[in-house]
């Protein structure tokens, strides 16, 4: 394993990544608490028109603002810190560094406006439209994002490939399928235990506040929460037709004809470097990837130039038999 | 899980196919709990006949291997963490039969003997 930073790369990583959003947040949150001519509660939600129509406390706002930048730096961070280098280089490690600096700005950015545009109000109710505030915060916050992710440094790329190839020897006649589950990481259980409860939780409070509108705002997480329940599961074959994959929900679901293949490999993949996360992802030089937990992982190379990687347990096992059955299929022809 | 059977050996199928999944449960790639593909499906993916496969199960059932239940399939039981043991000696078992130049239906018909 070689790291795909030096120690002075991840210094600079860490500072990047990590200090500068929480200096940003905190920067935000001093100067917020600092105003002293907000109305109480102050408008923390604006409807479609620009017409301030959801209200809170100063402190609830700011706790939640703070929590979620600092959750987000520090997986970005420690994500970053223990990259590994990769056969090839990838944009996603430097994206992911300025996502972190884009995340903290623009929430900064959209906090401080709104509740600035209040001061000197007497009901919150008065305030003026946001919209002007939200395209400023994106704005600045896109710029900052850019300069944080061309200085972040760039990881190392190994230039060859350390994918090894092995192959299996089949008789004329003989039948071959390998079968495996794929399950989840107890990381992604717990992390979907926590969403879960949160979108139930939201659906609870909507209903007893009852207003209606907000069924929409969290009928889309709920949405996102079934999908990636379906897709926490998986189950693979392969076997003279190809390679069938399919999580337990039924959708989605791949198939990789034989005669499409052109060969597997054993790799390891880092799943927010390489994939920018976890699940059904796109990767760079056309790789689709399930990707469950970072490691070992299965690589099935399509004539099309595409390719399929799932990170399943005995990835060796199972690039055998696809190399096998493929070296069959092209000696039959 | 690996399953090779070859329809040209002169081992029965089922048999070949049982051992197939022994050796995995050996190999700890099948672990207590998990379960095997369903008969009907494995018999489509290897082309063989469903009560080729059936029979297999049945065989590693009565091995206590398995467990058949409706509805649920084929589960691995308990005893698969039992046969580690087992599976440490044959290495050592291996080695030493290749040392004496002995096929592997030598070594077998030796073990048979020794039964």
């Amino acid at each position: 394993m070689i790291p795909a930073y030096t120690r002075s790369q991840r210094i600079r990583v860490v500072v990047i990544a990590g200090v500068v959003p929480v200096v940003i947040a905190a920067a935000g949150i001093i100067t917020m608490l600092s105003f002293t001519d907000l109305p109480d509660p102050i408008a923390v939600h604006w409807g479609a028109t620009g017409v301030a129509d959801g209200f809170g406390t100063l402190p609830g706002i700011a706790a939640v603002f703070g929590v979620s930048v600092l959750l987000f730096a520090a997986l970005v961070t420690v994500s970053m810190v223990r990259l590994r280098a990769t056969a090839h280089g990838s944009a996603q490690p430097r994206f992911l560094v300025g996502m972190s600096v884009w995340f903290a700005a623009l929430l900064t950015g959209v906090l401080v406006g709104s509740v600035a545009i209040q001061r000197g109000l007497e009901d919150a109710a008065d305030s003026p439209s946001v919209l002007p505030v939200l395209g400023v915060a994106f704005g600045v916050a896109t710029g900052l994002a850019l300069i944080a992710g061309l200085l972040a440094p760039k990881p190392l790329a190994l230039g060859e490939s350390d994918a090894h190839e092995p192959s299996l020897d089949l008789a004329p006649d003989e039948r071959a399928v390998f079968t495996r589950t794929i399950p989840p990481t107890r990381a992604a259980v717990v992390a979907f235990g926590v969403a879960a409860v949160l979108v139930v939780a939201a659906v609870v409070i909507v209903a007893v506040v009852g207003r209606p509108a907000l069924f929409l705002a969290i009928a889309i997480p709920a949405f996102i929460c079934v999908l990636a329940f379906a897709s926490l599961n998986w189950r693979m074959r392969i076997g003279r037709s190809g390679l069938f994959l399919r999580a337990a929900g039924g959708f989605p679901r791949f198939t990789v004809p034989i005669e499409e293949i052109t060969g597997a490999s054993v790799v390891d993949v880092q799943a927010l470097a390489e994939f920018g996360g976890w699940g059904v992802r796109f990767g760079k030089g056309g790789r689709t990837g399930v990707i469950l937990r970072s490691g070992e992982a299965l690589e099935v190379a399509r004539t099309s130039g595409r390719a399929l990687v799932v990170t399943v347990d005995d990835a060796a096992t199972a690039a055998a038999l696809v190399n096998g059955l493929v070296q069959r299929h092209r000696a039959a022809r | 899980m690996l399953i090779r059977v070859d329809p040209a050996s002169s081992i029965p199928l089922f048999e070949q196919l049982a051992a197939a999944v022994r050796s995995e449960v050996l190999r700890e790639s099948v672990r207590a709990g998990e379960r095997l593909p369903a008969g009907r499906d494995l018999a489509e993916s290897l082309d063989i006949n469903v009560h080729t496969v059936l029979r297999a199960y049945q065989l590693l059932r009565d091995e206590g291997l398995i467990e058949l239940r409706r509805g649920r399939g084929a589960v691995v039981t308990d005893r698969a963490r039992e046969y580690a043991a087992l599976s440490a000696l044959l290495p050592q078992l291996v080695a030493e039969a290749k040392r004496l130049d002995l096929s592997p239906t030598a070594l077998a018909a030796l073990i048979r003997e020794a039964y």
